[in-house]
This record gives C-alpha cells, structure tokens and sequence, in this order.
C-alpha cells in the first residue's frame, strides 16, 4: 500500500487522538449507559412509545433536563414552559462552551456544530482536565462515544427494562461524581487554588440554591462565574492555573 | 427543546475566537472548569447515592484518596464505584 508519508503522519495523529478521547470517555460512558438506561425505564414508565425515548435522548442529549422534562411533562405542563424550563437549565452549557472555545485549536468551520451539541457536564469537564489547546477531533471523540452510550442506554433502558441491578445502577451513577472528583484532585495537587475556586462555587452554589427563587441551575452558573471572577481578580498578572 | 439546549452550546464557540480574548478575560475562563466541578459535586455529589448521603461522602473521599495517589481517573473510577456498592449492603 502506498501511502505519502504526510497522510500517513496525519492519520496517526488522528487515531492517536480518536483513542485518546474513547479511552477519557469510559467513565462517562459507564455512568451514562446506567442514568440513560434509569430514563428509557421512566419513558416507558409513562407510557410513552420508545421513539419518543429515543428521540429524547438522541435529539436531546442533555441528561438532567431529559429527566425534568419528563417528569413536567407528565404533571401536564404547558411545552412553552417545558421548552422555557430546560433552557435555563442548560444555559450553564453557555458558561462552559465559552470556555472550552478559548482552548479550542482552530477547529474546523464544520466541526464547530458537533462540538457544541457535545457539551454536557461531564464531557466539558473531561476534555478541560489536560492542558494546553485541545483538538477539535479528540472533544468531538469524547462526546461521540458518550452521545453513543446515552443513547444505547436509554434504548437498553427502555426494552429491557434496569437490568442491571439497583444497587450497581446507583453506584455506576454516582461514577458520574467520582469522575469529577478524580479530574479535580490531581489539579488541587499542582495548585492549591484549584480547591479554593472550587471549593467557594460549590459552597455558593448551595447557598444560592437554597434562595428558592434562583433555581438550581441558575445558582450553578452563578457559583461558577462569581468564584471564577473574584479568583481572576484576586490573582496578579501571572497566572498560577495557566491555560497552556 | 433541542433547540435551547443546543444553541447555548453553539454561540460561545461561533463567536468567541481564543486569540483575540484578553489576557484577563482567558484567565478568567481558565478557572471555569476548576469552578464547574466544584459546583457539580457539591451539593449534588453529596446525595449521588439516592438517599444516602453517608455513602456518597464516604465514596466521595475513596475518589480523591484514590486519585491523590494515583492520576489514573479509571483506577478511581473503579475503586470508588465498586466500593459505592459494597457499601450499600453494609448500610
């Protein structure tokens, strides 16, 4: 086979990336397929057909707004509401898409579209754990095979009913918040202010949160931008948390 | 409902290009995924374990001595899950 050697470097480059986005998805995908499959169960449950599910999930792709939708839904509110109620829920993606941007290496003008249906919690806080800029096709790898595994779960979900047992389900579900943890701490180890930042926005998010009139999404966007504002300007020229 | 999910997602990356942003600006957005997963895990976290927030914060605590020690988020990942369910049979 011939191959000029200029390809042949950018299709490893390539498979370099694509194997390192699926192996940074395995904990999102373990702990989607068990969430996803806890709402095809939910849809059923409600005696929607599993298109509906499918679309949902595969439409969608936005796991706590998928499960309040649902719930409002079957409590017979109005879609404008349900429509007005997942966009402030997900408008924490906003905050988090103009973030990864910043990192982002000139992506094409095609890949921006498949990056930004493939922002969820979990996938912006996987790709942003390395430093320096990020690839366009290793972020799209992560949300792919994350998209892929919530939209199999709900499927599994659905038909099959939480085959796996509860008690593993849970656990698999809390892997969500141990992937999390385990993105933070080997950051907190470099910098110290790491869990100062993220300490004070979890802290207002609670405190904000429990001010009912906020809403629970918006007390999350508020935590993140007020705690990352005041470490900005707390912070002298050099940063101590580069970005490269 | 795809569209207010997608479009909050989408303007950011349109319209903000990395090198034209304020050094300060980037160095603010720099510190949002550090302030993300604090928001994320707490409180959220701490009931990650449906009704059990003992479980959560003690599985919580398995993750970062875990990942302390080790950098391997899968190693933690594993750890920590199969401890959140053993520790559901002993409580």
């Amino acid at each position: 086979m011939v191959v000029n050697k200029r390809n042949k470097k950018s299709t490893n480059r390539s498979t370099h990336l694509i194997l390192s986005g699926l192996k940074d998805a395995v904990p999102i995908m373990l702990g989607y397929f068990s969430v996803a499959m806890a709402f095809g169960l939910l849809v059923k449950s409600a005696g929607l057909y599993l298109k509906d599910a499918v679309l949902f999930s595969t439409v969608v792709f936005a796991g706590a707004s998928q499960f309040m939708a649902l719930n409002m839904l079957m409590s017979g509110i109005s879609p404008l509401s349900i429509v007005a109620a997942t966009f402030l829920v997900n408008f924490r993606h906003f905050v988090m898409s103009a973030s990864l941007g910043s990192r982002l290496d000139k992506p094409k003008i095609w890949q921006i579209p498949l990056i930004a249906f493939g922002v969820t919690d979990e996938t912006f806080s996987v790709v942003m754990a390395g430093k320096g800029s990020l690839s366009a096709v290793y972020v799209i790898t992560v949300s792919f095979f994350s998209y892929i595994s919530w939209a199999g779960g709900t499927v599994s979900g659905y038909l099959l009913g939480t085959f796996i047992p509860d008690a593993l389900g849970d656990s698999l579900g809390m892997g969500l918040y141990v992937l999390f943890v385990a993105l933070l701490v080997p950051e907190i180890k470099k910098h110290l202010k790491v869990l100062w930042v993220a300490l004070s926005s979890g802290l207002l998010n609670v405190v904000l949160g429990s001010v009912s009139q906020i809403g629970q999404s918006w007390s999350l966007v508020l935590g993140v931008i007020i705690s990352s504002m005041v470490f900005t300007l707390l912070t002298p020229k050099e940063p101590e948390v580069p970005s490269e | 409902m795809a569209a207010v999910t997608f479009i909050p997602r989408l303007l950011p990356l349109i319209f903000l290009k990395a090198d034209k942003l304020p050094e300060k600006f980037k160095q603010f957005l720099s510190y949002i995924p550090y302030a993300v997963l604090g928001a994320l895990i707490i409180p959220a976290g701490l009931s990650g374990i449906p009704d059990s927030h003992l479980i959560s914060v003690l599985v919580l605590l398995i993750a970062a001595l875990v990942s302390w020690y080790r950098k391997s988020v899968v190693l933690s990942f594993v750890v920590s899950v199969l401890a959140a369910w053993g520790l559901q049979f002993v409580f």
